[in-house]
């Protein structure tokens, strides 16, 4: 098994608005610029330029933020599209390879949040596991690849493959 | 034809001692197929006046009519977006976009299948039973956005709807309301946005109104004729950014 890196502390619209801003931008610009463009604290940038590296949608290079096609091909298409984008990219995020192996073993494909924050814990300091578990959740229900129901506190497995017709 | 007109729209607002004008004499005339933005320093009562429009708020003067007839309180053909979202904390996505739906009395099925029609195009897929509490802003507006447009409202009204998220969800939702008025799959004919976001206004709108304050005036009403996506490095989107905001700045002196 990989190790399990924590997840940043970003949402989807965050990415795929830096996304959007790097293609109106060219595909290409420098990082401080967006900080000085965009008012940001290099520190608030930083999580969201580190997520959309993770999957496979940007890359730096000497101090530039380029555009990959992933990234270009996720603004492109529409929301159904960019679903299954997320969704293929965070199933090759360590992160969520163990949280579908985790699913996958146990019979109701299910697991209590507090259960699984506790295995994170043993991956990594309790904040950044308790960081890491939104991420899970909320990255994995906007791809449709895990649910979350807040009545009983439990994560399950959704579709881990996706049909493209629907839409 | 035009969609809605405002007619000498006069607003007082009574202190102690005498009558404030917050809007004065505001005539306007929104066609279909118009997006259209209202900028203004703050006080200048375009919030107010959005509310007039939507009928939530009678004015003091004046008259709105929308396809020629006048409105007496609420306009059932015109829904509302949220600056800070206006969720109920204790319903779930599905039960919050729907809840306008249940109060004009349409059927658990047909509010489920208009809930989910709305879901799938806001990108809210997957977040069919979460909590406000669980979502980030911009997803909470995604939702604000889902619950106005499951009215099928012939016009869309939204005040600041974007300058409660980040840098980067503004965009994103910017560019999702872009898509979704191109798309062709609703029922919207147009749309005012309240802003004081001068670029943001050049950026979505077909035409930027221009109030100022003290009292509250229409001092310009400019056509924005750039094809989308509209590049905000271009000389005709600097220039026109120019001339709003040097008109902003004089309206608040």
């Amino acid at each position: 098994m990989d190790d399990v890196s924590p997840l940043p502390d970003v949402e989807i619209g965050e990415i795929i608005g830096m996304l959007e801003y790097l293609n109106d931008e060219g595909g290409r610009t420098d990082i401080y610029e967006i900080a000085d463009d965009l008012n940001l604290e290099i520190d608030d940038l930083v999580p969201i330029i580190k997520a959309a590296e993770m999957l496979g949608f940007v890359k730096v290079e000497k101090g530039d933020l380029i555009l990959l096609d992933l990234g270009k091909e996720l603004i492109n298409g529409d929301e159904n599209r960019r679903k299954i984008i997320f969704k293929e990219s965070l199933k090759k995020l360590p992160a969520f390879k163990k949280l579908i192996n985790i699913l996958l073993e146990n019979p109701e494909h299910s697991i209590d949040k507090s259960d699984l924050l506790e295995l994170l814990s043993q991956e990594m300091p309790n904040d950044e596991a308790k960081v890491t578990l939104k991420g899970l959740i909320n990255f994995g229900r906007y791809a449709e690849l895990i649910g979350y129901n807040p009545e009983d506190k439990e994560v399950y497995l959704d579709k881990l493959t996706e049909e493209e017709d629907n839409g | 034809m035009a969609l809605l007109e405002l007619k000498d729209i006069v607003q007082l607002f009574p202190l102690k001692n005498k009558e404030v004008v917050v809007l004065d004499h505001i005539n306007l005339a929104v066609n279909e197929g118009e997006f259209v933005a209202l900028v203004g320093p703050s006080g200048c009562g375009k919030s107010t006046l959005l509310r007039i429009i939507a009928g939530l708020v009678k004015p003091s003067e004046g008259a709105v009519l929308f396809r020629n007839k006048k409105i007496s309180g609420i306009n059932l053909n015109v829904s509302i977006v949220f600056q800070t979202f206006g969720l109920l904390p204790w319903l779930d996505v599905t039960e919050n976009i729907t809840l306008g739906l249940e109060a004009r009395g349409i059927s658990l099925k047909e509010r489920l299948r208009k809930a989910f029609k709305y879901i799938d195009l806001v990108g809210l897929e997957g977040f069919e039973e979460a909590y406000p509490r669980e979502l980030s802003g911009g997803m909470k507006q995604r939702v604000g956005i889902a619950r106005a447009l499951v009215m099928e409202p012939e016009l869309l009204l939204m005040d600041e709807p974007f300058s409660a998220l980040d840098a980067f969800t503004a965009q994103n939702l910017r560019e999702e309301i872009l898509r979704l008025w191109g798309s062709g799959r609703l029922s919207l004919k147009s749309i005012i946005m309240v802003t004081h976001n001068i670029e943001e206004a050049i950026y979505l709108a077909d035409r930027v109104v221009v109030l100022s304050t003290h009292p509250g005036k229409i001092i310009g009403d400019i056509k924005i004729g750039l094809n989308r996506p509209r590049d905000r490095d271009s000389v005709e989107f600097t220039e026109l950014y120019d001339k709003i905001y040097s008109m902003v700045v004089t309206a608040k002196l």
